[in-house]
């Protein structure tokens, strides 16, 4: 669905984007996190061909977004909502929907759902969107995005100036186009919002992409951390051979032993606590590993 | 690209409307003030003091015409600078919000992330500008007309040509459309509204500006200038328009619009 391979963008002398390699299948939901300045919107410009790759190539919908022809007509099956305030502040939010509607060359059938779910009053819909708050012209950017039922969302800061209300609102519209099939590319540097609705979680920093990873595992488990500390009676060897098994195992990651402490991470509860069930545990917790727990040791934060 | 015309046609068709009424409103004005300034006998004095370099710039030089006359009077207003300043200013600024603005504000990735090309988004644009143009210099026309309907003297008003002050008003807007689409090449390489603002007024003044200068104006390089091609005073005294200066002006608009399309096609929207 989405297809960015070995992609470098330079401005000037800067690398803004450097050999970034992403796939997304169709149906997937993936987070796109990374600090300010880290790439996230040169990204979505590449993928939607607004900027050219200085190298690489760029492919929606297997389409060649560097081709103008091909580019144009994938996007029939495109929802962006844009991260900058580029709606037209004379126009009111309606006219300005109908506009966006005939220019997409689809029937706008989601409009109605979408505006009933964000709670955006008819009468905000008429009038000049210069005149609106920053939250209500934010839903109109959203409905602009959602109206035609794309096949694939792309989200630049989606959240950005919604009230916590419209934010769950949104959620709910992404869960249910989600389920539909629609495969979303949701950038965000707020990691709390992307938890509850993102498979994967990309991580860009400095225009690189650092890490990839799935939120659950192929059985929908979330990964847990897990510390982990064996009764003083335990012998050397017991800890050893507890270290080892642990090493082995395919649904163990990121081992780290401080002292007589174990940290780890873990992919499934159920093998663990078959593990531990014969070895002399003294203090275990399993809690579920947050997307901030994972991301922020790349920026050399616990 | 009917779509693009036509959206920001609605769009902008209050300051088109503004402009509209200010040029129409200005040339009728201009004929039924005619009267009030002491009519005819005050005219003439008042050119006969021009020196020869006012002359030029107001491009009536004493060669093209026995007398000077309410007929060449109302010629003048076509290059009266409130018409041309208003004019070029309005060309200039359209040019530029048709793509500098839309970068800078982020309005452009609501327009392209829709399958539009940026051909045709270009040419929707420049299409409005021609028609406002168009519209503007039409206006001009009918003020005009309008104003000469309420002419003390009947008799002068019947005799005014207004099929050459409509060739003067074809010929004006080609000339807007010129500096258009030479100010839509500076939209198309800019991404903020204020620099191509700067750089597109520069061109329209500065064009106009070299074609005051004899050295220039007189090389082969000066007869690519549009200005040099729009001489209200000679159309009137012919009768006719040089089929070579419409040629030069419609190829200033194709070959504009063409390498802003150029431009604006390959570049990054950033």
């Amino acid at each position: 669905m989405i297809n960015l391979t070995d992609v470098t963008k330079r401005h000037g002398k800067h690398e803004v984007i450097s050999d970034l390699t992403l796939n997304i299948e169709s149906g997937q939901t993936v987070g796109f996190v990374g600090a300010n300045g880290a790439g996230k919107t040169t990204t979505i410009r590449l993928m939607l061909g607004f900027l050219r790759p200085t190298a690489g190539s760029v492919q929606l919908l297997n389409c060649d977004m560097n081709n103008a022809r091909q580019a144009q007509s994938v996007r029939t099956q495109i929802g962006f909502v844009p991260d900058s305030n580029g709606l037209a502040p004379t126009l009111t939010g309606e006219r300005l929907l109908d506009e966006l509607a005939e220019l997409q060359d689809a029937p706008p059938v989601d409009r109605d759902k979408v505006v009933d779910a964000l709670q955006l009053a008819q009468r905000d819909l008429k009038r000049p969107i210069g005149r609106l708050s920053r939250g209500t012209r934010q839903k109109i950017n959203l409905i602009q995005g959602l109206q035609h039922r794309p096949n694939l969302l792309i989200l630049d800061e989606p959240t950005e100036g919604l009230d916590p209300f419209a934010t769950r609102a949104l959620f709910s519209l992404l869960s249910e186009a989600k389920a539909r099939g629609t495969t979303i590319f949701f950038s965000s540097h707020i990691l709390s919002e992307l938890e509850g609705i993102c498979d994967e979680v990309a991580l860009i920093r400095q225009g690189r992409l650092v890490e990839r990873f799935k939120l659950k595992n192929n059985a929908g488990v979330t990964q847990h951390q897990v510390r982990l500390r064996l009764t003083q009676d335990a012998g050397s060897g017991t800890i050893n051979g507890l270290i080892s098994q642990l090493k082995a195992a395919t649904w163990v990651g990121a081992l780290a032993v401080a002292d007589d402490l174990l940290i780890f991470q873990a992919d499934a509860l159920s093998p663990l606590l078959e593990t531990l069930a014969t070895l002399p545990v003294a203090e275990l917790s399993i809690a579920p590993l947050s997307l901030e727990e994972r991301i922020m040791p790349h920026y050399g934060l616990n | 690209m009917g779509k693009i015309f036509w959206f920001t046609l609605q769009r902008n068709w209050l300051s088109l409307a503004a402009f509209g009424f200010g040029i129409g409103f200005f040339h009728w004005l201009v004929v039924i003030s005619f009267p009030a300034i002491g009519g005819l006998n005050a005219v003439q004095s008042v050119v006969q003091t021009f020196p020869d370099g006012l002359r030029t710039l107001l491009r009536i030089a004493p060669n093209l015409q026995g007398g000077f006359g309410l007929v060449e009077y109302l010629a003048l207003s076509w290059f009266h600078p409130f018409f041309l300043g208003f004019g070029s200013a309005f060309v200039v600024q359209r040019a530029t919000n048709a793509v500098a603005a839309d970068i800078e504000t982020g309005a452009i990735y609501l327009t392209l992330s829709r399958p539009i090309s940026r051909w045709s988004l270009l040419l929707g644009r420049a299409l409005e500008l021609l028609f406002s143009a168009g519209l503007l210099c039409l206006l001009g026309w009918l003020g005009q007309w309008l104003g000469a309907q309420l002419l003390p003297e009947a008799a002068a008003a019947a005799s005014l040509p207004f099929t050459r002050y409509a060739l003067i008003a074809f010929v004006a807007w080609l000339l807007l459309s010129a500096l258009g689409s030479g100010a839509l090449i500076v939209s198309a390489l800019c991404s903020r509204k204020a620099s191509a603002d700067g750089i597109g007024a520069t061109w329209a003044i500065g064009t106009f500006l070299l074609e005051l200068v004899p050295f220039v104006a007189e090389s082969p390089i000066g007869w690519l200038n549009p200005w040099h091609h729009y001489f209200p005073q000679e159309i009137i005294t012919s009768g006719s328009i040089s089929l070579a200066s419409v040629g030069l002006l419609i190829g200033w608009v194709v070959v504009g619009t063409g390498v802003a399309g150029f431009i604006f096609a390959r570049r990054d929207l950033i």
